[in-house]
């Protein structure tokens, strides 16, 4: 353990955190889900599940990680629960199943910057996503993509995540809100607010199997928890720093990222005359795609905010990397370098049929918010909640100061509230997988 | 985990990858450029209604 690396400082590791965090999830999924799902009646039932699930799963992840010290699957048995390693190595799965399409939004990014520059979805926006989103130009986008990431991972946690994003995260913060504040000024933008903000609990009844468990599995998704990224990450932290103040600010970064995505988003959708529940993926890519030739220096702006998009979308991909990689650093004797180039091997040809066919990564994406990011979460909260118990909280109050009845309080929630949350959501998406009429398990031919 | 272990795994997930991409070639027809699944273009989506 003694040559393993730290965080250079605690700025270093909030932002890489926060790096970790807001990404893809807030900037294309958030608005994609909320469009599928309904529009305001989402957003609220995100916002509760970010506020009341998501924040005291985070601190469970936490307190594994920076109690141990080590990777996301020794981690259980570092705590003398050998058997429990088996969730841990869920989590790494269900990080790989993830990257392996989020590579693909990756090579979409990719391919926006490149149509900035040359102004080709100047004339159609929602024709270009067509276009580009699947078939060979997809996998190319996916392939490259991916060899940025495993190229940064390689390098090593000092040199590559903590570096650059110190840089990113401020910039797409600031690029989200002047966004935001100019799409105020487009005609017809109050449908997009209203849509966003207002919502219409009407349809809640007959939603509900689709509506909780992507608004939660989305807090899961952006927070980057139940994938063990959070653990991995925390192992790094120093016993004199408070978790629930790291997790709080994370928590709160994160969500106003994609309110603020939503903001920029569902006005414009509506100023063009394209509906929301159409869109689907393709939302913050019509959206912006349509926004940027009215606007002056478009080609420009568009260029840059594809590329903060892409920076936030590799720091995200690389912190999920890093889960794996860390992991083998650690047990094995395979080089940083080697284990980096062998996971890309194995993420490609995994996120191939994503990248192939829209229905495939539909598949991946559905199975990743409605079985493996509910499954894993729930036994990191079993886990923490009954088996750790009072040794949880314990760790909890390390560096927190004047927070200790915190602890308590956090337990309690845990296992009340939070647990029974997971459940429906996991019930939820189990009937819709394996019970519903068409069986979303079954993968599509 | 040793690294014998490490690749064996490693190997096993990449047999499932590769097993979902031969699934993915030889059972589809027409498979580029499907948008179905709710992952329409607008234009299309106006289409097929």
């Amino acid at each position: 353990m003694s040559d393993r690396e730290t965080w250079a400082s605690r700025l270093g590791f909030l932002l890489a955190a926060i790096g970790s965090a807001v990404g893809l999830g807030n900037i294309w999924q958030f608005p994609f889900k909320t469009a599928t799902n309904g529009g305001a009646v989402f957003l609220v039932f995100y916002l509760a599940a970010v506020l009341l699930i998501g924040f005291p799963a985070m601190l469970a992840e936490f307190i594994i990680g920076r109690r141990t010290n080590r990777n996301a699957v020794d981690a259980f048995a570092e705590l003398g629960f050998k058997q429990w390693r088996v969730v841990g190595g869920l989590g790494v799965f269900t990080g790989f199943w993830i990257l392996s399409y989020y590579n693909v939004v990756g090579g979409w990014v990719m391919r926006y910057i490149l149509g900035s520059a040359t102004g080709a979805y100047f004339g159609n926006s929602a024709e270009y996503f067509g276009a580009i989103s699947s078939g060979p130009e997809a996998v190319a986008g996916q392939a490259l993509f991916l060899l940025i990431c495993v190229g940064i991972v390689a390098v090593g946690v000092e040199d590559g995540i903590e570096k650059a994003t110190k840089v990113m995260v401020p910039s797409i913060v600031i690029l989200m809100i002047g966004m935001a504040a100019w799409v105020t000024t487009l005609e017809g933008a109050g449908a997009g607010y209203s849509y966003f903000l207002s919502p219409d609990f009407s349809t809640l009844a007959a939603n509900a199997g689709d509506l909780i468990p992507f608004a939660v599995g989305q807090a899961f998704f952006t927070l980057s928890l139940g994938m063990a990224a959070m653990i991995t990450y925390s192992s790094y932290i120093g016993d004199d720093e408070s978790l629930p103040v790291d997790g709080g600010i994370i928590v709160v970064t994160n969500t106003l990222v994609g309110v603020l995505a939503g903001l920029v988003v569902f006005p414009i959708l509506f100023a063009i005359n394209i509906s929301p529940d159409t869109s689907g993926p393709s939302a913050i890519f019509v959206a912006m795609a349509s926004a940027f030739p009215q606007l002056p220096g478009g080609r420009l702006l568009g260029i840059v905010f594809f590329g903060v998009v892409l920076i936030a979308a590799i720091s995200s991909a690389i912190s999920l990397l890093e889960v794996a990689v860390s992991y083998g650093v650690d047990n094995t004797s395979y080089s940083r370098v080697s284990l980096s180039a062998m996971l890309g091997v194995v993420l490609f040809v995994l996120g191939f049929p994503s990248a192939w066919d829209l229905a495939w990564f539909g598949w991946f994406d559905t199975l990743a918010y409605k079985l493996f990011l509910p499954l894993s979460v729930l036994l990191v909260l079993v886990f923490v909640g009954w088996v750790l118990s009072s040794d949880a909280v314990a760790e909890l109050r390390q560096g927190t100061g004047g927070l200790r009845a915190f602890g308590p309080t956090w337990l309690w929630m845990v296992r009340t509230v939070v647990i029974l949350g997971v459940i429906l959501t996991l019930a939820l998406g189990l009937q819709t997988l394996f019970l519903a009429e068409d069986p979303a398990i079954i993968p599509p031919i | 985990m040793t690294s014998k272990e490490v690749s064996v795994w490693t190997s096993r997930l990449l047999l499932f990858a590769v097993a979902n991409d031969v699934r993915l070639v030889i059972l589809s027809d027409g498979i580029a450029n499907r948008n179905h699944g709710g992952f329409y273009t607008p234009e299309e989506y106006a289409a097929s209604q």
